[in-house]
């Protein structure tokens, strides 16, 4: 349609070693073909069958995130991450990596708020080459200072060309930095530049031993496999492996907000910029009914999931002010996330004008009804998007691989098409009225008055 | 002349420990006004993709820079009875998502639907329209130009755009390939409503366009659909491309830019070969072992593993239609640009001279020719090889023909491939960053 979006904020919630992969649309197919089992040391196990092509995805997750970090040591997940593909006593350097590449497959890794994952996809032949090497960084890593000396500047040149050469990975950062006072997603996945120039490699290695067990993590499997012969497999490389003790994670519960937080800052030279973030519920909230996350969900894809969405219809096309704009929210995390909303002004429209445009959609929206078309407009988008992550194995694992980690359970599944399907025009209605309120809101702008 | 010629490969993969078989069964369809359809059916997923390729890519813009691009994202803007709203809805409604793309050679309208009638066929109507019926409102063109403008503006502050497309203008000039595709300012404002529409009637017509289609379809409804999608197109001989009277012209140059970011952005690189040239593969192998294929490869290894340098570096040949570019990109912090700037030179003269190991050449060829079944374990990938085959008048037999060439590639091959195609005395080496970055 016209324009896709190039930079689109939801790229923010994880990050990639290699590459910036975006989660755009959610959406689950049947569990026909999928087996659970956890073995006896806690190691949750996920399998799905798909047989299209000779390839298999192979993923380790751990409940493991930036969320989990304290002050002064931000960025302790992520940089593990990056030290996992070091190497162990049996397997140093990048053996692992240059036997997946010969067996003609990829790897990667990423780290979000709350998990960290590894996955290689491979001819399904060689699911054991993986699996072995796999199960031997999970407790055998070697975290050398010279090693990690390096490391640490690969990921500060990471930092700077994510975020601080980029507006809008400065203003995502801010959002979450001033929306949040005590919840750990204040701080940034990466970390802040100050406490990467402080990390040493004790505190890489005391973190890995705190977090990586089979019982802090789910491997998922999908592609071309048989239950039995997988199952074995995972038990013949894992099964033998000792569980930790795991710390207990702090729970930092976010006080009240006594109102609107406005955040403005000033980035030379680039364009001004608009995002902002009301506190939402997960579906791990207990406080609250689960519909209410998937009339967020519907709400969302009301703001902007396609041309006729209305943040694309309004402030694009009929007032003409912005040349993008977004929202996002994603149900499947541990805490209680952000609802974003994103606008990028035409060149020379002033932000004042975006804001009060926006005001008038989230006024309407919390005293109309949407229409019937609009919400069945939802539902054809994600019957169909769960049809279209069939064609992905490595989509499927990590949709696999999310929910289990950030929600844990995964038969919420079964359930999603017609939970979304469920949400009627007055419910949207009440979560617009509960949420997107003054005192849960924070908006960050870049460059203001700078035209 | 309703011929149907049928084609189909089986592909077998043999690897060391035990035998793979992937199968993609490529069929081939010519439309009764001469489209070309490539097909393949994926009976597991109850879906469909169609990819309309055209001869249409931005080296058709002339001195209208940007006229591809804008008028491709126009296409579903209006149609002479249905406005943009009605448009979208048309297709939203059934969660078909269409889209077009441009890049510097050719362009696509794309089309993903579930594959039951009940969906398929609104969108295919409404694909037919915008393909027969597109009226380019006034309204819209005014709208989009205004967007790209926007867009070209927010481009200036982004270091990795204004790098790249400084890179590419100092490698191609003036030649249509030195242009990035959304066009320049004055040019977009000098786009007039009536040359969108002449560039549409111009371009997206039957005698450009080449189809690729992977469905659970049967072959029956395949060539139906293909029949309508091809008569929707009109008839009218294309306008000749951009690309003509260019010889392949490299020279030494290095280039400095100011520019207020914490990393330089640095490119090397220079014009290196056409699609379907014999030098292809040992250039693609070569290149993977250089800098193309992640952790594995010298660039990789040497300035982030073993430096801490950067967090990425890269290195691409790029055929195209006419001579594509050979590029390394990399991005540091300003203090080390020149560093790496020296270094990716010597890496670069070492390989030239040397090539690769026989112990990189052999762990790249097993990487290659292991990891095929990836390349084409599913339908999006699928359909983008059908599209490029279709598009570079690749043989049909390409992806049966890859690991088995693959696998003949010699040290002397890439040797040789390497002296012939690329200059490593005159390259375009382009630095931009701050002060600290500077020579």
């Amino acid at each position: 349609m016209g324009f896709i979006k190039i930079i689109n904020i939801l790229k923010y919630f994880i990050i990639f070693n290699i590459s910036v992969i975006t989660i755009y649309c959610i959406s689950f197919s049947a569990r026909a073909e999928i087996m659970e089992r956890t073995l006896k040391n806690g190691l949750q196990v996920i399998l799905k069958k798909d047989t299209r092509a000779p390839v298999v995805t192979s993923h380790i997750w751990y409940k493991i995130g930036s969320a989990d970090e304290v002050s002064g040591k931000t960025g302790l997940s992520h940089a593990l991450e990056h030290m996992m593909f070091k190497g162990t006593k049996k397997n140093p350097g990048g053996i692992f990596s240059q036997t997946i590449s010969k067996l003609g497959g990829k790897e990667n890794a990423f780290t979000s708020k709350d998990y960290t994952a590894y996955y290689q996809t491979l001819p399904s032949q060689y699911l054991e080459e993986a699996l072995k090497f796999e199960s031997d960084r999970m407790s055998n890593l070697v975290v050398k200072k010279e090693d990690f000396l390096k490391e640490i500047e690969v990921i500060k040149e990471e930092r700077r060309l994510r975020t601080d050469d980029q507006s809008e990975g400065i203003a995502y950062e801010q959002l979450y930095a001033n929306a949040y006072a005590n919840s750990s997603y204040h701080d940034p996945i990466i970390g802040w530049m100050e406490d990467l120039d402080h990390m040493t490699e004790k505190d890489i290695s005391d973190w890995y031993d705190n977090w990586y067990a089979p019982n802090n993590a789910t491997a998922v499997i999908v592609g071309d496999i048989d239950f039995d012969k997988t199952i074995k497999l995972v038990e013949k490389y894992y099964g033998a492996k000792k569980p930790v003790k795991i710390t207990e994670r702090v729970k930092r519960n976010e006080p009240y907000q006594f109102g609107e937080k406005n955040v403005s800052i000033k980035i030379k030279g680039k364009p001004s910029y608009i995002i902002m973030g009301y506190k939402v519920p997960s579906l791990n909230n207990k406080n609250i009914e689960s519909w209410e996350c998937y009339a967020l969900s519907v709400l969302s894809g009301i703001l902007s999931s396609g041309q006729n969405s209305r943040l694309q219809k309004i402030l694009v096309r009929e007032k003409k002010i912005a040349s993008y704009a977004d929202s996002g929210y994603s149900m499947f995390s541990r805490n209680d996330p952000l609802f974003l909303i994103d606008v990028n002004p035409i060149i020379g429209k002033k932000i004042s004008i975006i804001e009060n445009e926006l005001e008038k959609i989230i006024t309407e929206l919390k005293t109309k009804l949407v229409t019937k078309k609009e919400l069945e407009r939802i539902k054809a988008q994600v019957l169909a998007s769960e049809v279209y992550q069939r064609d992905s194995i490595d989509y499927q694992a990590r949709v696999l691989g999310m929910i289990k980690t950030s929600v844990g359970d995964t038969k919420i599944i079964d359930q999603y098409t017609a939970n979304i399907a469920a949400v009627t025009a007055e419910q949207v209605r009440e979560v617009a009225k509960k949420y997107l309120v003054s005192n849960l809101q924070t908006v960050v702008k870049v460059n203001e008055k700078i035209q | 002349m309703n011929k149907t010629i049928k084609t189909i490969y089986f592909l077998i993969i043999m690897t060391q420990a035990n035998l793979t078989q992937a199968d993609v069964e490529i069929s081939k369809y010519v439309t009764k006004n001469g489209v070309e359809i490539l097909y393949t059916k994926s009976e597991n997923i109850p879906m469909i993709d169609i990819k309309i390729t055209f001869d249409a890519g931005s080296n058709k813009d002339g001195e209208l820079k940007g006229l591809s691009m804008l008028t491709h994202s126009l296409l579903d803007e209006g149609t002479s009875k249905m406005n943009s709203e009605a448009i979208a809805s048309a297709f939203e409604s059934t969660g078909a998502i269409f889209s077009t793309s441009v890049n510097k050679d050719k362009s696509s309208v794309s089309l993903r639907s579930l594959a039951d009638k009940k969906y398929l066929e609104p969108s295919v109507k409404m694909l037919l329209k915008i393909l027969s019926d597109s009226v380019f409102p006034k309204s819209e063109v005014i709208l989009q130009k205004e967007r790209t403008l926007s867009s070209i503006s927010e481009d200036k502050s982004d270091p990795s755009e204004v790098s790249s497309n400084l890179f590419f203008k100092e490698i191609y000039g003036n030649y249509a390939y030195g242009f990035p595709s959304i066009g320049s300012e004055e040019s977009i404002e000098k786009i007039k409503r009536k040359d969108i529409i002449n560039f549409y009637k111009e371009n997206i017509n039957s005698s450009n366009a080449s189809i690729a289609i992977v469905s659970s379809l049967s072959k029956k409804d395949i060539i139906n659909l293909s029949e309508k999608i091809s008569k929707s197109l009109s008839f009218s001989s294309p306008k000749k491309n951009g690309l003509n009277n260019f010889q392949k012209n490299n020279k030494k140059k290095y280039i400095f830019k100011k520019f207020n970011s914490e990393q330089a952005h640095i490119y090397i690189g220079g014009q290196s070969i056409k699609r379907g040239s014999k030098n292809h593969l040992p250039l693609y192998v070569g290149n993977y072992i250089f800098g193309g294929s992640g952790f594995s490869a010298r660039l990789m290894k040497e300035l982030r593993v073993k430096r801490g340098l950067t967090y990425g570096v890269y290195s691409y040949i790029y055929p195209m239609k006419n001579i594509g570019p050979f590029v390394v990109g990399i991005e540091t912090k300003a203090e080390q640009a020149q560093e790496s700037v020296r270094l990716i030179h010597k890496m670069l003269k070492e390989f030239h001279a040397n090539g690769p190991t026989d112990k990189e050449l052999t762990h790249a060829k097993e990487a290659i020719i292991n990891g095929f079944p990836l390349r084409i374990d599913s339908n999006q990938d699928i359909l983008n090889y059908l599209s490029m085959i279709n598009y570079y008048d690749l043989p049909i037999n390409y992806l049966n023909t890859f690991t088995d060439k693959i696998s003949k590639i010699t040290k002397k091959d890439i040797l040789r491939a390497f002296k012939e195609e690329i200059d490593v005395n005159n390259l375009i080496t382009l630095v931009v960053g701050n002060e600290k970055a500077k020579k």
